[in-house]
């Protein structure tokens, strides 16, 4: 760390030091007018702070929000020269509300008002995570705690999904944790608040062993230090990568790609807010194809290895665009008009670039995980011990990684599958052409058809229309056999119409004991029902002739 | 090939009226793509019914216990 970050972190450590003098070792009797200065004061002290640590002129507003439930909440708004942003704090139930049955920093236990002081102290910094967030990807100012190239393109992107007014990405199903804005913010806040407020508590740990505190002991400090840099840390980690289907069956990446383009279409201005965008779309909104971004990305790259820079970020950037492009938004019919345009050749180098970009981003998030883990433990040496727990949902969160990538990677190979197999394609093309400028030789008219069917598109689609074509022009005499167009094996033929057979027979059986079974139920159904009413009135009898 | 002749050979061949070496290769192609797609449909009815019978066999020993219960 700079001497000058660290003279923050001291300044910062020193202003939760008083927080704490004035709120947590003893409970303070202020009214809510007279708090609310107080914490809008030291919300202001403490993220002015973090901004001048980052390198970061901002200018943001603190603001009451009153939603249940709702901790803190952010608003960049300062697109424009001028404007100002906001972060929201739940005031209310810091002050305690009785209606809630919270008690806050009201609490008359020291335990409840460190909980509510830690869990301020940490809110105020997620949001303000939040603010350096979108400040980086929209003014493209590089603050101290650098993202990444690929990652603050994916911020862009999250960002502008999240701007249009209630899109749905951000609120689906779990998607709060799939977010990488999300889990940044939480991963960054948790060992941050943990980093600022370690005076204090070890302050805490010598005082309570002194015996000077009561109603609080070691072990309420250590599960809550776990559950910022722990517990809390790994989930995020965990949820991030593990690219796992939510209730609705929308993967989050496939989720983001997809709307990205929904968002951006219908409010292309995004593209100025967010600018990295431009990368992906056009001025207009709409998607840059697959071609222009695989020249796009080479231009740059050789434009860079021009002039001695490394392109090694430009390129994984591009190739994660290209993944997801091709993943999530492009068919396989689109894929094989893509090969036709780039060639065979260019669009499998092209995979494997991709393939190697999925293992190098393994790579990448295990490193991060790694720094992540060992900034952790650094964080909590001489303050508690890492429990077993914490060790095992480690592991967890390791393979969640490799599980996200493989998924990638079988996405990539199904796709590449797509593209080998078009060399069969056009081999069977060339067959194809060849027989019919025989046939052009012979016969004059059929020259205007040519290029008609050749130029159609998927294995499928292509044959449909061979057939088709043949019969209209009687194609009789082209050498071809069926057996170009699909396997001629009489016995498969045969074993196939007995395993329908046997299906269709089992179906049958099925069906009848499924009919039978819900007659059965039914009646089942209502004769019990029937006893229960005679019971019950049976028990009532008894119960009038014993009164 | 067109859909009704497809049909009449295919009805043919299940009803046993035509055997498999009197199919032309053409026709052999075209039913061997139709029972593999055929399949995979009765493969998907026959897991849903399972999944019926399942429940219907769980709803009927719920009813035995309740039977159960009343007699107590």
């Amino acid at each position: 760390m700079k001497k000058e970050e660290n003279d923050y972190t001291q300044k910062i450590q020193n202003v939760i030091k008083d927080f704490f003098d004035d709120f947590v070792y003893e409970r303070n009797d202020f009214n809510v007018e007279e708090f609310n200065n107080y914490m809008i004061e030291y919300s202001k002290e403490i993220v002015n702070l973090i901004l001048e640590k980052n390198n970061i002129k901002g200018n943001i507003e603190f603001k009451e929000t009153h939603r249940v439930g709702l901790e803190g909440r952010m608003e960049y708004n300062e697109y424009a020269e001028g404007s100002s942003s906001a972060i929201y704090l739940n005031l209310e139930n810091l002050y305690g509300n009785k209606d809630f049955n919270i008690f806050g920093l009201k609490s008359f236990n020291i335990k409840g008002r460190f909980k509510e002081a830690t869990s301020f102290i940490n809110t105020l910094i997620h949001e303000t995570q939040h603010y350096i967030q979108e400040y980086t990807v929209n003014k493209g100012i590089e603050s101290s705690k650098a993202y990444s190239l690929k990652e603050k393109y994916l911020l862009s992107l999250e960002f502008a999904n999240q701007r249009i007014g209630g899109f749905p990405y951000y609120n689906l199903g779990n998607n709060y944790r799939d977010c990488f804005l999300e889990s940044d913010a939480r991963i960054s806040s948790g060992l941050d608040t943990i980093e600022y407020c370690k005076p204090v508590l070890n302050n805490l740990y010598k005082e309570i062993n002194k015996g000077n505190i009561k109603g609080i002991d070691e072990k309420d400090i250590d599960k809550y230090i776990l559950k910022l840099s722990g517990t809390r840390t790994l989930n995020d980690i965990y949820y991030a990568n593990k690219l796992r289907l939510s209730k609705e069956d929308i993967n989050p990446k496939e989720a983001l790609t997809t709307l990205a383009d929904f968002s951006i279409a219908e409010c292309p201005e995004l593209l100025e807010r967010y600018p990295m965008l431009k990368l992906e779309f056009n001025e207009d909104g709409s998607r840059k194809t697959l071609d222009e971004l695989v020249a796009q990305r080479d231009s740059k790259v050789l434009e860079l290895n021009k002039q001695g820079k490394d392109s090694t970020e430009v390129k994984g950037l591009y190739n994660d665009i290209l993944t997801n492009t091709i993943c999530y938004t492009m068919s396989d019919k689109s894929l094989i008009e893509a090969t036709r345009r780039l060639g065979k050749e260019k669009m499998n180098n092209l995979f494997e670039d991709l393939s190697l970009n999925s293992r190098e981003n393994l790579d990448l998030q295990l490193q991060y995980l790694k720094n992540t883990d060992d900034y952790a433990k650094q964080l909590n040496s001489g303050i508690f011990s890492l429990n077993d727990k914490y060790e095992a949902r480690l592991d967890l969160v390791e393979s969640s990684i490799i599980e996200n990538n493989k998924e990638i990677e079988n996405k990539i190979s199904s796709k590449y599958d797509v593209v080998k197999n078009i060399r069969k394609f056009y081999t069977k093309q060339k067959d194809i052409d060849k027989s019919l400028a025989n046939e052009v030789k012979e016969n004059k008219d059929t020259a205007k058809i040519k290029y008609d069917w050749v130029d159609d598109l998927g294995k499928d689609m292509f044959f449909e229309r061979y057939f088709n074509l043949k019969e209209k022009f009687k194609f009789h005499n082209l050498n071809r056999t069926p057996s170009d167009i699909g396997t001629v094996d009489r016995n498969k033929l045969k074993e196939l119409k007995d395993t329908s057979k046997e299906y269709k027979r089992q179906i049958r059986t099925k069906e009848d004991i499924l009919e039978e079974s819900l007659q059965c139920i039914n009646a089942a159904e209502l004769l019990i029902n029937d006893r229960f009413r005679d019971t019950k009135v049976r028990e009532r009898n008894i119960n009038e002739r014993n009164i | 090939m067109d859909t009704k002749e497809f049909l009449e050979i295919k009805n043919n061949y299940e009803e046993g009226k035509i055997n498999e070496n009197e199919l032309t290769d053409e026709q052999v192609v075209e039913l061997t793509k139709y029972y593999t797609n055929e399949i995979e449909e009765l493969k998907n009815k026959s897991n849903n019914l399972d999944a019926k019978l399942n429940d219907s066999k769980e709803k009927f020993l719920k009813l035995i216990e309740k039977a159960k219960n009343l007699k107590k």
